[in-house]
């Protein structure tokens, strides 16, 4: 009889210690998966903070975490990761009781986007290191990695081109109540323009200038469709680039910006639309809404989409640069019409080497072509 | 999985127990067990030792028929007459088949894992030993049993370990020290939990209450298969003359077995009590040392932080900083007292309204304007927004004016 309570006690011993660790272990444990607070550029490398918190006074001898995310977001570590639609990343910790563990995990991150993790799956061993026992948690952290930067010399002539049309049109039509300044008269200004009483006080002839009677504000129209069932992804994103290039130099210069797009919001799956407006901000929106087009979903034609908006962009009077390797007679006419209402527009076209550009320019509208190296 | 030398430690022990229980079984059945011949059964680690090395890694027969005939040899001249020579020789062939069988077969440490299975043997043992009477060597035994499930409870541990580890070695950070240590500490804990169980549950007495029970059902099975419908009388559980005795004993007079029942059983649990709480205090020790030991240290670049207590005590002082408290004095004080008094004239003909300034709250209740009201309104105002504290004085004169009738 002995003997049997003996075994009796045994076994109680291990049946009580496997319940309670397998009742408990969840209890106080918190753990969070957190990108870092800036967002990212293509290519560029960014850390992800994994936060394993203990409160209770039981300790776990193994607790491995995981998590899903995008593959477009490398770990590196490929014997932590398995990729297959998505990157599974696990992570084996030894946590004690009343312990916090920080743990910091590089990334690279590969492509544009908006990179979400939303739930945490944790995996224990029991108390013998046998039988496994799961929880899943529930997780709240996003990462935006913007687009690439564009530089270099052939960036450079492109958007001296764009600019001078920013220019040229502001000093095309000056508010003749809109005094801005007097400066010296240099033999191209009219006769007209000579302040008579300036030039009388400082014994030389001086000019009065005048501020632009046109808009300032600059709206990109970025299209993202393909006309055929060949996607052109490279070009897409070299499109939204372009478009995050020009917007980072038009708002740095205070110009008001805003972007019209088919490219659908990953999560939203609604069209993106961004208002002008200048400011850091604007920037920080702007480029947020170029990470969350998402290229997979289908689009809507552009010329019907510029269509519903062609009568915003006339009322605001903006210089609009379409940035898209479409170049169809309906497109180029309904640019051709917003450079005509008002006084100039840039058509700018992302084309492979052997593709042809179509589109002729005319007095209102310039076009240019940026060339996308397979 | 690779060879681990604790599982070899582990399975060292489990072929020794196994073998050593046999050989007391046989030494005691032939007379022949005495402290004397139990110590020589330690030897038996040596053979054991040597043969599974030498069958693990020897490339020829020979060198292992050598070894098994060198410790037979031993062995046989080890003993002190011929059984106990037969004995310890029949322990060393039990070996030489195993290993042999081991290595012919291919089934690497096939016998040399403890397994709950092998509990068995020593309960046959024990109940053979108790057939026979043999009560020193049941107790043996029933310490042996202990031991042996112990030595499993830890080799699927450590197995448990090995398995994970050799799954997961290759991940990047992983921490296998951390993870060793936490898993040793939790079978230390384990450990503690089982001994106490076997140690308590015999100790508790339950083994009597369950042959009450069983001796309960075997009555009812017995009526019922008899057929008899009504039960006969029940026995009483005490003599009628002990039935009523007082808590008190008379001089010369027995203990009540009730009490005596009552106080052994006290007296039980008072020691498991006690017992449990060393343990606990022991445990708690080795936690504290662990915790101080790692208060804060960093492995594969990972962080690690203790969370003190100190943050919730923080969180309940602030909590307790919030709710604003009278003291105990407060009302004692000149000021409180002054205020106190002018309340008390004030609502004396009514409940005053809150919006009114003192001069209209004196105005609604009567009084009437004269020098001793001057001096009532002015210690209040004293009290209520001065900024120097009032005199016991001025409160001793504020409560003779609260008894003068203004009008």
């Amino acid at each position: 009889m002995v003997l049997l309570l003996i075994l009796a006690g045994g076994i109680l011993a291990q049946i009580l210690a496997e319940k309670y660790y397998e009742k408990h272990w969840t209890k106080g444990l918190k753990v969070e998966i957190r990108f870092q607070k800036e967002p990212v550029r293509q290519g560029e490398e960014g850390f992800l903070t994994e936060t394993i918190e203990n409160e209770k006074r039981l300790f776990l001898p193994v607790l491995q975490a995981g998590f899903a995310v995008s593959r477009n977001l490398s770990f590196g570590q490929e014997e932590n990761t398995s990729v297959s639609d998505q990157s599974y990343k696990r992570d084996v910790f030894s946590v004690m009781g009343r312990q916090r563990i920080i743990r910091k995990v590089p990334f690279q991150a590969l492509k544009r986007g908006y990179y979400e993790i939303q739930r945490t799956d944790l995996v224990t061993r029991g108390i013998l290191l046998a039988g496994e026992q799961y929880e899943t948690l529930p997780c709240s952290t996003y990462l935006y990695v913007y687009p690439k930067r564009i530089s270099g010399e052939k960036w450079e002539i492109i958007f001296r081109r764009i600019s001078g049309v920013y220019e040229y049109r502001k000093r095309l039509l000056e508010d003749p109540f809109q005094f801005r300044g007097i400066r010296e008269y240099t033999p191209e200004d009219p006769m007209n323009r000579i302040n008579w009483k300036a030039s009388a006080r400082t014994g030389s002839l001086m000019v009065n200038q005048l501020n632009s009677a046109v808009s300032g504000n600059v709206y990109i129209l970025l299209d993202v469709e393909d006309e055929t069932v060949w996607k052109y992804e490279e070009i897409h994103e070299e499109g939204i680039r372009l478009a995050a290039a020009a917007a980072e130099y038009f708002l740095s210069r205070g110009i008001e910006t805003g972007l019209i797009t088919n490219g659908r919001d990953c999560k939203e799956k609604s069209e993106l639309f961004l208002t002008g407006h200048s400011g850091r901000s604007q920037g920080a929106k702007f480029l947020q809404c170029l990470s969350r087009i998402d290229l997979g979903q289908k689009s809507e034609k552009f010329s019907d989409c510029l269509k519903r908006k062609k009568e915003f962009l006339i009322a605001k009077e903006s210089l609009c640069i379409l940035i898209t390797k479409n170049q169809y007679q309906e497109l180029e006419e309904i640019l051709a019409e917003l450079g005509r209402k008002n006084h100039g527009s840039v058509y700018l076209t992302t084309l492979y080497p052997e593709m042809k550009l179509k589109i002729k320019r005319n007095q209102n509208m310039e076009v240019l072509n940026w060339e996308v190296r397979r | 999985m690779k060879e681990d030398r604790v599982l070899k430690i582990y399975g060292c022990l489990h072929l020794w127990l196994f073998t050593a229980g046999l050989l007391l079984i046989l030494l005691d059945v032939g007379g022949l067990l005495d402290i004397q011949s139990a110590g020589k059964l330690l030897f038996l680690f040596l053979p054991l030792l040597v043969l599974r090395e030498v069958s693990v890694r020897g490339k020829r027969i020979w060198s292992y028929l050598g070894a098994a005939v060198l410790s037979g040899s031993i062995f046989w001249l080890l003993g002190r007459n011929q059984g106990e020579s037969t004995c310890f020789l029949l322990g060393v062939c039990f070996f030489i088949f195993l290993f042999f069988y081991e290595r012919v077969s291919g089934k690497q440490e096939v016998f040399f894992r403890p397994s709950y299975g092998c509990l068995v043997a020593f309960i046959l043992e024990y109940i053979f030993s108790l057939a026979y009477g043999l009560d020193r060597l049941s107790s043996v035994f029933l310490i042996l049993t202990g031991c042996y499930w112990l030595l499993t409870l830890w080799s699927k541990n450590r197995e448990g370990f090995l398995e994970y580890c050799e799954d997961y070695e290759n991940l990047y950070r992983f921490p296998k020290q951390r993870i060793a240590y936490g898993n040793r500490l939790m079978l230390v804990f384990l450990t503690g939990l089982t001994v106490g169980c076997m140690i308590l549950l015999p100790f508790l007495g339950i083994d009597r209450g369950v042959l009450a029970v069983l001796e309960l059902l075997r009555k009812l099975l017995a009526m019922l298969l008899s057929g008899n419908r009504e039960a006969g009388d029940p026995e009483p559980l005490f003599p009628e003359e002990l039935g009523f005795q007082p808590m008190t004993l008379e001089p010369g007079q027995e203990t009540s077995p009730l009490l005596a029942a009552f106080w052994e059983i006290l007296e039980k649990i008072c020691t498991a009590a006690a017992g449990a709480a060393a343990i606990a205090g022991c445990c708690i020790f080795l936690y504290w040392l662990y915790k101080k030991y790692n208060s804060q240290t960093a492995e594969n670049g990972d962080i690690l932080e203790n969370l003190d207590k100190s943050e919730k005590e923080e969180k309940k002082t602030l909590t307790r900083k919030k709710r604003f408290r009278k003291s105990v004095f407060s009302g004692r004080t000149p000021n409180a007292r002054i205020r106190k008094y002018y309340r008390q004239k004030i609502s004396r003909e009514g409940k005053p309204s809150a919006t009114y300034t003192p001069w209209e709250l004196e105005e609604q209740a009567g009084l009437a304007e004269s020098s001793k009201r001057e001096e009532f309104h002015k210690l209040y105002e004293q009290a209520r927004y001065g900024n120097a504290p009032c005199t016991q004085e001025e409160a001793r004169r504020m409560k003779e004016l609260g008894r003068v009738d203004f009008s």
